[in-house]
């Protein structure tokens, strides 16, 4: 017994030579997080070392909803494949659908017609709404507010009804057809989305006095998770999380597709590049899709929903990359065609994907508190990441 | 942090061409075979230059290339082919370079040190290609599980329906 507490005292004064006062030895911790955390947003996980509760060093892992899409291309028929497009990011479905269409299209080079551009564009811009609003009440959960994620869904659900009139499913709606739209809108659809958009304009507002100027919730986004423009365009990031960053860029505007130059709208952009700016991007982005497709409503073309399109489509020998602005960013499909009915080769370019792999640069030196709100400030899907 | 307009003005594509001709031939990079394909440039590069003519499109004061739209692998049974497409914020310039690899010995530089995001894209091509990336600091699976020893996306792999019988685990009964 009197050897062991020698032992000990012995230990004690040889750590007390060592190091200076205040200068302790340097411990440092490793967390697993995920991949079943609601923070997450799905099945996400990553590896932290953390200093106290600074992030020094972080590892995603992904893959966990890997269901190989891309190799499925290639064994299906391009009209076969395209329900699983919708699979992609689930959120924005309509988005995801716009892509693959107008890259195979363009590979056929296939004109669509005007009235079909423009009911690709209301639901496109629809889909972007609710992919917003489900990003503003995961903001409001990431933070500890209840209120936004009632009062975004509520919002979500009327706009979810709008698509299934068109569509029939409220989540994925294989809507889109290569050549143009399924079917024609039915009655109604026009008042009931012209009622609805008044009625969002003022929720907008309302959600901005509720949540945007909440002291609270600023004094936790201000000045967190900064990235420089530089960065982001190194990181290939896109869509808010670039314009957050302050670069005034939307494929919409670089490169319009289905006649979105035809329409007048500006492209949110933030200054400081934080998870505030990214937030704020996405709900000026919402009332900038309002305005384009009351635009789209107003001058709604004559003519068919459907270019003709033979049954069975078979794309001449070539390759694309085609890129469209989804609800996280640039989505991008580069297809490769052999003249078969099956695609030879379909990449899938995600915006999530480059999201998460700039990860461990965004992360590090931010509070471990703080990694929800940089997550979601990112609004990452891991149906678009795993593929 | 300023806010920064980029330019939208649509680019003459031949123009682009004559002077991606002009810088490859000034570095001495391979001068690549040009094509227009749907509007869009490809251009195909040795794969000794490669990383040499990435580094040229980044750092050029004319062409600017500094951002990744995409790297991609493509298996054409013979060869396999990787595509970067590049794309510059200020000039609107859009390339797709191509390189072809040899199918039995594929490898190939890494450009991680060239761009940071080409770091998940190699992976992804690695696991489902098998293509080797020379100085990629963090090569191993990102989508498919460690112990995987196939490429997915090789036209050599086929999928199978296969009928797997379920084990009913002994706690149940």
């Amino acid at each position: 017994m009197a050897d062991e507490i020698k032992n000990n005292e012995i230990e004690v004064d040889e750590i007390s030579a060592v190091n200076e006062p205040g200068d302790f030895p340097k411990d440092y911790m490793e967390i697993n997080f995920g991949p079943h955390h609601p923070s997450t947003h799905g099945v996400f996980r990553f590896i932290a070392k953390l200093d106290g509760e600074k992030i020094l060093e972080v590892e995603p892992i992904v893959g966990y909803l890997h269901r190989g899409i891309e190799k499925i291309a290639e064994n299906r028929t391009y009209v076969q494949f395209k329900p699983l497009v919708d699979r992609l990011d689930y959120t924005g479905a309509m988005n995801n659908e716009f892509g693959y269409c107008i890259a195979v299209e363009k590979l056929m080079e296939l004109e669509v017609p005007l009235k079909a551009q423009a009911i690709r564009v209301i639901c496109a811009e629809l889909n972007r709404i609710c992919a917003h609003e489900v990003f503003f009440g995961a903001m409001g959960l990431e933070v500890g507010a209840f209120t936004p994620f009632l009062f975004g869904f509520k919002d979500r659900e009327i706009a979810m009804h709008l698509m299934e009139m068109l569509a029939g499913g409220r989540l994925t709606f294989n809507y889109f057809t290569i050549g143009g739209v399924r079917q024609d809108v039915p009655k109604g659809f026009y008042a009931e989305t012209k009622e609805y958009l008044k009625k969002f304009k003022k929720n907008l507002a309302e959600y901005h006095e509720l949540f945007s100027g909440n002291e609270i919730f600023i004094k936790r986004t201000k000045g967190v998770g900064v990235i420089t423009r530089e960065d982001a365009i190194e990181w290939s990031m896109s869509g808010p999380t670039l314009r957050g960053s302050g670069a005034v860029f939307d494929i919409r505007k670089v490169e319009p597709y289905s006649g979105y130059d035809k329409y007048d709208w500006e492209v949110p952009v933030g200054k400081n590049g934080d998870v505030y700016d990214r937030y704020l991007v996405r709900m000026n982005e919402m009332a900038q899709s309002a305005r384009i497709i009351e635009q789209a409503l107003e001058s709604l073309p004559e003519g068919d929903h459907q270019a003709k399109v033979a049954r069975v489509i078979k794309p001449p020998a070539g390759e694309i990359y085609l890129r469209v602005e989804g609800t996280k960013g640039e989505l991008g499909f580069y297809v490769v065609s052999d003249g078969t009915d099956k695609p030879y080769r379909m990449k899938i370019r995600t915006p999530s994907f480059n999201h998460l792999n700039a990860l461990n640069y965004v992360l590090k030196n931010n509070y471990i508190a703080d990694f929800p709100i940089i997550l979601g400030s990112f609004d990452t899907v891991m149906g678009s990441v795993d593929r | 942090m300023e806010v920064k307009q980029y330019n939208f003005k649509a680019v003459d594509n031949d123009k682009v061409i004559s002077l991606l001709q002009d810088k490859f031939k000034s570095v001495g990079t391979s001068e690549g075979n040009f094509s227009l394909n749907h509007g869009q440039i490809y251009c195909e590069v040795s794969k000794e230059t490669i990383k040499n003519t990435i580094k040229m499109l980044k750092n050029d004061k004319d062409l600017k290339f500094d951002y990744i739209k995409c790297i991609t692998g493509v298996d054409y049974k013979e060869y396999l082919e990787i595509v970067y497409s590049l794309y510059s914020f200020d000039n609107n310039y859009s390339v797709n370079i191509k390189v072809r690899i040899d199918a039995a010995n594929p490898d190939v530089d890494s450009i991680t040190d060239v761009f940071w995001s080409a770091d998940w894209f190699e992976r992804e091509i690695w696991e489902f290609f098998g293509i080797n990336f020379k100085g990629h600091p963090n090569l191993k699976t990102l989508l498919l599980p460690g112990d995987v020893d196939y490429h997915p996306l090789l036209k050599s792999f086929e999928i199978k329906w296969e009928k797997r019988e379920y084990v009913r685990p002994k706690v149940f009964e």
